[in-house]
């Protein structure tokens, strides 16, 4: 059986906190060491205000309010480089409050045929209820799994599915690794996770959408 | 439980046209208060007299309409083959030798290479000094016009440098270990 490869793929660190979007212009990354300079020159910025900073660079996408910073990844650049920023971005903003990280990892991929995207669909979420009550070919739109681990505590892993919005026929994965952070060294322990896991992380999230595309297909 | 995840794709049809990663972006949550204002204001043809003016004028400047060349722009698409981590061992004239490790096929041994620098971006030339680390990718790219090229690239490792306060701390955390090792 082939190898699924993704033909579109990302990585996305989330954090959940009280920050200050005004910080966050392309130029304190640059003056911290965090981004090269031609990078931030030619970064294009799509809003800046006290409440919301929004940008872009060649390399990344920055969404940061005064609750919630993501960083994102180009499509289909490697994910060690949001790994940095993040680490450098908080070891030089060491005093945040964060109450909770996600490292996420999207992927889409694209479908032999319409047959086998609809029998994925239809494994992941049986039409059998549906089919007597509702008129024509019901199909899934979106599928969350949710998984809670015991250890570290408050951490959990989602798995959303849906019909990929830039391949057809083609499924989207995203998963969301979740940890909570505990006490007053909040960001400590996040940055440390994102230090230890963050490879793992972006690995398991593509075995489970091999897993699940090559348990549909068999 | 705060979410940290990103709520799936985009389900506007006017974002398929924009590249990955700003449609990725326009679904990405911003806290629920401006969410909230931000989907009164686009589905709401009236003015809000209650609202208050920064709000106001804050809506009305992230829902301006976004122009034409941002929202059709569409990045080259790179599509890695091979990642290598990179640790300069030793810098030569116009070159630098690195001991690599293979992260695609990480059963595979360390090697040494030698990079030439002009295979390095001009800003990432000063980063270039022993025990700097990089990544190295090879892979193909495809062009918005749909050309492929195979390309290779050297990226430096952007970490920061250590403060005082942290070099102290782990001084102090060094001496009360050794403390505790050679006391007897």
């Amino acid at each position: 059986m082939p190898e699924h490869t993704p033909e579109f793929s990302g990585s996305v660190i989330v954090l959940v906190g009280s920050f200050n979007p005004a910080i966050f212009q392309p130029e304190w990354f640059a003056r911290n060491g965090l981004l090269p300079q031609g990078e931030v020159d030619s970064a294009e910025l799509q809003v800046i205000h006290p409440h919301l900073c929004q940008f872009e660079t060649e390399s990344f996408t920055f969404q940061i309010t005064t609750d919630r910073f993501t960083a994102a990844t180009k499509p289909n650049t490697i994910a060690g480089p949001l790994q940095d920023l993040i680490l450098g971005t908080f070891y030089v903003l060491e005093h945040t409050p964060v109450q909770a990280m996600g490292m996420n990892r999207v992927l889409h991929f694209a479908m032999e045929s319409e047959e086998a995207w609809h029998r994925l669909g239809d494994k992941l979420a049986p039409k059998e209820p549906w089919n007597d009550i509702l008129k024509g070919r019901p199909g899934m739109r979106n599928l969350d799994i949710l998984t809670q681990r015991e250890s570290p505590k408050g951490s959990s892993l989602t798995v959303k599915v849906q019909p990929s919005l830039l391949i057809q026929p083609g499924v989207y994965f995203e998963i969301n690794d979740h940890y909570a952070a505990s006490g007053s060294a909040g960001l400590k322990s996040m940055m440390e996770i994102l230090r230890n896991q963050w490879e793992t992380s972006q690995k398991k999230g593509e075995e489970i959408a091999r897993h699940i595309l090559e348990w549909a297909a068999a | 439980m705060p979410d940290t995840s990103l709520s799936g794709q985009p389900l506007k049809a006017d974002t398929f046209d924009r590249s990955f990663q700003v449609a990725e972006m326009s679904n990405w949550r911003i806290s629920p208060e401006l969410s909230a204002g931000l989907k009164q204001s686009l589905s709401n043809t009236t003015v809000d007299q209650e609202r208050p003016d920064n709000e106001r004028e804050f809506l009305a400047y992230v829902t301006r309409p976004i122009p034409k060349y941002t929202r059709h722009k569409i990045a080259a698409i790179l599509r890695p083959r091979q990642l290598w981590e990179g640790t300069v061992v030793e810098c030569q004239n116009g070159s630098f030798v690195a001991r690599v490790i293979d992260r695609t096929e990480p059963s595979n041994t360390d090697e040494l290479v030698t990079f030439e620098l002009d295979e390095v971006s001009p800003e990432d030339k000063k980063l270039v000094q022993p025990g700097a680390s990089f990544y190295w990718t090879i892979g193909v790219e495809r062009s918005p016009a749909g050309q492929i090229q195979n390309i290779d690239r050297v990226m430096f490792r952007r970490l920061p440098g250590w403060r005082a306060s942290s070099v102290r701390d782990a001084e102090r955390e060094a001496g009360s270990i050794a403390e505790l090792l050679f006391s007897e």
